[in-house]
């Protein structure tokens, strides 16, 4: 098994390097999208709302890999945005649906007091949602949003694909090269797991940290 | 002197329920006035229609030359003149006191930073909690914590001050130090307060005037001495009896 | 008819839809009693035998299931067991899917609470009776909402079986729009649409039960 890894620890290396690149620029970008989303679900008008909530139910409910396939096979055609941004396109739309969902629940569950307590205090509807509610909301949507960061980085695989040359991408070339299947896929689980397990860590340890400021 | 607020029939429903009748009711700019009735009367919903938390369905409510029912008004504007004191403090969680008292006045009145924090600090000792500046609210006990809305609200300079049962979720021995705090407001400034409380001895000892409400409409409308000593319905008479017994 | 929906079309893609709904169908049948059983032993604390599952858990959790459907269909093989795409798709997604379950019958028993128990224990039942009888049928009902959301994300996973050639919707989908560019647009459209369709009624129902349970 170790010879895989001394064999193609280039290839291995780079397609690490990938996922976590993909899964970084798609969890910064799925969490603009989604807080926008969750606003717009939120907001006051009737409209917003109603964009907000189709925009989330739809990605919600088709898969990772048709939002993929499209933007490799129908958007490419007209833009040339290959594999990686394809792949991490559809990771942003995708999981920034999810996260709408966590943050609305998160903000739901802000105290309507403080909403009140700021509008009473002559802040706009839009100064009151980003000093006090959403920053309170973020921290109630921890556990679940930290969720999804790992179903994030679970989903990148998705670039394998559409040539994305992530670690999965890279597993099937050196498994298809070496004929070993069975200790390559070993050898790359082992290396997801080392990724979701430091996104579990660090979530945890963010949660501690907001568990023990004062806040409630 | 003219009125600040004026309530011209004023009706407001929840939904089917109507929870306010027929409101008639001016306040003259630095009245100091109490708001009493049992509860679910509809204080807390006609403190609200003041700065427009609740809207009102018939009728009009003018408050310092704006017409709040009206959609053209600018309620940001009016709040920014129209403080509220909650029974549950509602202060920003994620905000320490210092933070809590300077937000609105640097987003909403571009205070500059210095002259935020001085004026902030002058607050902070006038509630007597200069020592708690940096903390969070949860760190504080109740009473401190209703001082520092009354400071938060303090520092917009409103012209108006709303208080919702201030005193009525603390611990009996924090009541003393939020009511002498709005006593100092009472006599000290010429804001126009309007308090809904339970405390008759602070109502009789601040107060110019006490409204009765009950079951969505005011019963009376009195000075505070004429109330007390002669309270003109049953109603009142039988209210009274079972505040004071309590 | 002919085009992107010519008959042979519209029926090729059908027969997708068939394949989707029918590993999903033993995929949520499979990955649910067995991911209950998991869910069980993991709330019930076993010495040693609990851990274990724990880490076997954690980690097909943690996994990419598309690493688990590659490796179920290309290195098991090696180990004697041949599988075809179907049952391949099956037996990873039910793996796969059952630690998921796990995890969500396990937070659901942790709701029911402890109260319960000393309730049920009290009368005199058993710990296997209070379990069956009381628990469980709480903790089931509790899990009905996040169950159906894992549901659907099993329904579009399926997808994924595209990559080891297992002729489901995407699949499908994929070989009309190689007959033609043209076809691509429409076809999209088309599998969004009903995956959405199948997908959405689920997350209906899911809210129904979340209303009706609260
Ligand atoms: N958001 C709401 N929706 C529906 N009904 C409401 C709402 N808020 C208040 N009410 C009803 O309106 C009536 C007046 O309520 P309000 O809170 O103004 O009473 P209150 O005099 O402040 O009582 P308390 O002393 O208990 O605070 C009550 O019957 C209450 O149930
Ligand atoms: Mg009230």
């Amino acid at each position: 098994m170790i010879d895989i890894f001394t064999q193609n620890w280039q290839t291995i290396l780079n397609g690490f390097w990938v996922t976590i690149l993909s899964s970084v620029i798609g969890l910064v970008g799925s969490l603009l999208l989604g807080t926008i989303f969750a606003l717009l679900e939120l907001a006051p008008s009737r409209s917003l709302r109603i964009i907000g909530t189709a925009f989330v139910e739809f990605f919600r409910n088709i898969p990772l890999l048709v939002i993929t396939m499209f933007f490799y096979v129908v958007v490419s055609s007209s833009f040339k945005i290959g594999g990686f941004w394809s792949g991490t396109i559809g990771l942003i739309l995708y999981t920034s649906a999810f996260i709408a969902e966590c943050l609305r629940g998160g903000i739901a569950s802000v105290d309507a007091g403080q909403m009140e307590g700021a509008r009473s205090n002559g802040l706009t509807y839009t100064q009151a949602m980003t000093h006090i509610v959403l920053p309170q909301g973020f921290r109630l949507a921890i556990p679940s949003l930290g969720n999804q960061f790992i179903n994030l980085v679970k989903n990148s695989s998705i670039l394998s694909f559409v040539a994305g040359f992530d670690l999965m991408y890279q597993a099937n070339v050196i498994s298809g090269a070496n004929l070993d299947p069975f200790n390559t896929y070993i050898i790359v689980g082992i290396l997801y797991l080392l990724i979701t397990a430091s996104v579990s860590w660090v979530v945890k340890r963010l949660e501690n940290r907001i568990g023990k400021e004062v806040i409630r | 002197m003219s009125a600040i607020i004026k309530f011209k029939d004023v009706d407001k429903y929840y939904g089917d329920f109507h929870a306010l009748h027929d409101i008639n009711l001016e306040i003259d700019a630095g009245e100091t006035v109490v708001l009493i009735g049992p509860s679910g009367s509809g204080k807390s919903t006609l403190l609200r229609t003041i700065n427009g938390l609740e809207t009102i369905q018939k009728g009009s409510l003018v408050v310092d030359g704006a017409d709040v029912s009206s959609s053209q008004t600018n309620l940001n504007q009016l709040r920014t003149d129209v403080g509220m004191v909650f029974q549950h403090f509602n202060l920003y969680n994620n905000k320490t006191i210092l933070e809590n008292i300077m937000l609105a006045p640097r987003l909403v009145l571009k205070r500059k930073p210095e002259e935020n924090e001085k004026i902030a600090q002058q607050l902070l000792k006038r509630v007597d909690l200069s020592d708690q500046a940096p903390k969070y609210p949860a760190q504080l006990s109740g009473g401190q914590q209703q001082r520092i809305a009354i400071a938060r609200s303090l520092a917009m300079d409103p012209k108006v001050l709303l208080f919702d049962e201030p005193t009525s979720a603390l611990d009996p021995e924090m009541v003393g130090s939020v009511l002498s705090v709005m006593r100092d407001i009472a006599k000290n400034s010429d804001m126009t307060m309007l308090v809904v409380t339970h405390e008759m001895e602070f109502a009789q000892a601040v107060a110019d005037r006490v409204i009765f409400m009950a079951d969505g409409r005011i019963m009376e409308d009195e000075h505070t001495d004429t109330f007390f000593a002669h309270p003109k319905s049953e109603r009142a008479r039988k209210f009274l009896s079972q505040v004071e017994h309590h | 008819m002919s085009g992107a929906f010519s008959t042979s079309n519209v029926q090729y893609l059908l027969k997708g839809l068939g394949v989707t709904v029918g590993v999903s169908i033993i995929s949520i049948i499979i990955s649910f009693i067995a991911g209950s059983v998991l869910g069980i032993i993991l709330y019930e604390k076993v010495p040693y035998f609990t851990k274990t599952v724990r880490l076997i858990v954690n980690t097909i959790r943690n996994l990419p299931l598309l690493l688990i459907i590659f490796f179920t269909y290309f290195a098991l093989p090696k180990l004697g067991v041949e599988l075809n795409a179907f049952s391949a798709t099956v037996f990873a997604m039910s793996v796969f899917e059952a630690t998921m379950v796990a995890e969500i019958i396990r937070g659901g028993l942790l709701s029911v609470g402890i109260g319960q128990t000393e309730g049920a224990l009290s009368t005199g039942m058993n710990k296997v009776q209070t379990l069956w009888y009381i628990i469980l049928p709480q903790a089931l009902k509790r899990s009905i909402p996040p169950l159906i959301s894992q549901f659907i994300s099993l329904v579009k996973d399926t997808s994924l079986a595209t990559a080891i050639v297992l002729p489901e919707l995407m699949f499908r989908s994929q070989v009309i729009y190689g007959q033609n560019p043209k076809y691509m647009v429409p076809m999209f459209i088309t599998i969004a649409a009903l995956y959405f369709v199948v997908n959405y009624s689920l997350s209906l129902l899911a809210k129904w039960f979340d209303k009706r349970l609260v």
